[in-house]
């Protein structure tokens, strides 16, 4: 046994700074910024304690989310998986952990995985990507990736992984739903259209000037709202998969100036000039209907966003494999913050115009969905005041 | 000249009337039917000219009644205007290609454009 120490004046010092060093770890624990103690024993050397303590209400947090949660390398290898990840992969945890997230993705949808783990170089990077797990269920997910801060030279990035099921039955539901209450209002709508057209037509005898001015704007009217009737629908028969394009080989030059012929009345209305500037002999893989009113679609958004006396410019041309329709306008433009949500469903922007102009907010949903179906893509150069450039890239032939 | 017959097939009540207010006006024939087993049993008692046939209808479709009826082989002289709101491209090739005259999309028909499509099928 050692001699009991003298409580000498240096003694009490040393043992109060002992004291203080100690409430300051216990500080630094509760904040929670220290991850383990190293403990120096003369008997047993030295020994490290893990704090389990200190992240425990995180760890119980991220087990009893109803998403999946992993961390994963920088080569893609899985570091942590809670439970969540392990019931949607259908695999136990110890054969998740250490394996690369690859494995649990289906091959079709690897790029995505491999487009995620590449943008590591940004700072943070924020990602929703959607992309199928192997397994039974075959389960659809929606990968959130957000890249973690650089400590001792590992990047690592945390997944939150969404199981997309239930939402895609919402989903469906709530397009069938639209679906069906088009087709309901589509009767009613086709009844007044059918009256009203036999009263202005003289049916039930000559109107005075007056009610043929309201008979007249009752069927415009009507005219509007079955033409978003009949958008909605469009858009739901999309959204369902069950269109079917009939693509062949097509004249782009022809096909624009045919459905160019149809705005002619409304752009000299609005003292707007039309210029084209077309390539001959620009062919593409399309179905011509869907094509012509989708560049319908684009000159008609083109004119009403514009001033009266506004220039519309068309452009055709072929680049490489691709044939590139451009539809510009020196109109009110979109604002930088708006160019993403402009391609989403019933979104309607607000600028100068909008009030005044009308619109189902469905028309560039489709349009870019039927270019997305056409193996297309389309793309939205805009700046606010300035004006508009939609371009559209088509599979040449 | 007797009047031409023309059966109106189609279960809403307020378009049928609609269509047969229209086209006895422009001096037609007019009889009606709510769906397609009514107007099997209408063609038995007497042949009309020309159908205008809806397609969504309860009971009997009109693509039961065109199967049904075999009226596009067996009354070739009986012209068929198809009209409905289906926007199935495919289907309505398929109505084509079987021998039906024509297919309009209701909602966008105009009653005396209604008349000129009868009138025109009629006179081929």
């Amino acid at each position: 046994m050692s001699e009991p120490k003298q409580y000498t004046a240096e003694y009490i010092i040393e043992l109060e700074n002992r004291l203080l060093e100690a409430e300051d770890t216990l500080e630094a624990i509760r904040k929670g910024s220290i991850d383990a103690l190293v403990v120096k024993d003369q008997t047993a050397g030295q020994q490290i304690y893990t704090l389990k303590s200190a992240d425990y209400t995180y760890r119980v947090l991220i087990e009893s989310m109803s998403q999946g949660a992993l961390t994963i390398s920088e080569e893609g290898i899985i570091l942590y998986s809670n439970n969540q990840f392990s019931m949607m992969a259908e695999e136990s945890l110890e054969r998740i952990i250490g394996r690369k997230v690859n494995a649990f993705v289906y091959d079709e949808d690897l790029p995505i995985v491999v487009e995620i783990l590449k943008q590591r170089s940004a700072n943070i990077y924020n990602s929703e990507r959607t992309v199928r797990l192997k397994g039974k269920s075959n389960k659809e997910v929606m990968l959130s990736a957000r890249k973690l801060p650089v400590s001792n030279d590992n990047a690592y990035m945390c997944l939150v992984v969404t199981d997309m099921t239930e939402r895609r039955r919402v989903e469906n539901a709530k397009d069938e739903f639209i679906s069906l209450a088009s087709h309901q209002l589509r009767t009613p709508a086709t009844g007044v259209k059918q009256y009203v057209g036999m009263l202005l037509e003289g049916y039930a005898g000559e109107l005075t000037a007056d009610q043929k001015t309201f008979a007249q704007t009752a069927f415009d009217s009507n005219e509007r709202q079955l033409a978003i009737i009949n958008s909605i629908l469009k858009t739901a028969q999309i959204d369902f998969g069950a269109y079917q394009l009939k693509i062949s080989e097509q004249d782009m030059k022809q096909l624009i100036e045919e459905t160019l012929i149809a705005f002619r009345p409304m752009l000299m209305m609005r003292r707007q000039t039309i210029s084209c500037e077309f390539e001959e002999e620009v062919c593409a893989m399309v179905e011509p209907i869907e094509i012509s009113l989708v560049v319908s679609n684009l000159i008609e958004n083109a004119s009403k966003y514009s001033p009266e006396g506004g220039q519309i410019t068309i452009k055709l041309k072929r680049e490489k494999k691709f044939a590139i329709v451009s539809i510009s306008d020196d109109g009110v433009g979109i604002k930088d913050e708006d160019h993403a949500k402009i391609f989403e469903k019933f979104t309607r922007i607000d600028n100068v115009l909008s009030d005044t102009v009308s619109g189902s907010g469905l028309g560039l949903y489709w349009v870019k969905k039927i270019v997305e179906l056409h193996g297309g893509e389309i793309n939205l150069s805009s700046m606010l005041n300035v004006g508009s450039t939609f371009t559209i890239r088509l599979r040449a032939c | 000249m007797l009047a031409k017959k023309v059966l109106i097939v189609e279960d809403e009540t307020i378009l049928r009337d609609a269509y047969a207010i229209v086209l006895t006006r422009h001096g037609y024939n007019v009889s009606t039917a709510a769906n397609g087993l009514i107007a099997m049993d209408q063609i038995e008692r007497e042949l009309p000219d020309i159908i205008l046939l809806d397609m969504l209808m309860p009971v009997m479709s009109g693509e039961q009644f065109l199967d049904e009826s075999d009226i596009l082989k067996k009354h070739k002289s009986v012209k068929i205007i198809v009209y409905s709101n289906i926007s199935d491209r495919e289907k309505v090739e398929k109505l084509l290609s079987r021998g039906v005259h024509e297919h309009v999309v209701k909602s966008s028909m105009a009653p005396n454009q209604l008349a000129e499509y009868v009138k025109n099928a009629l006179h081929k």
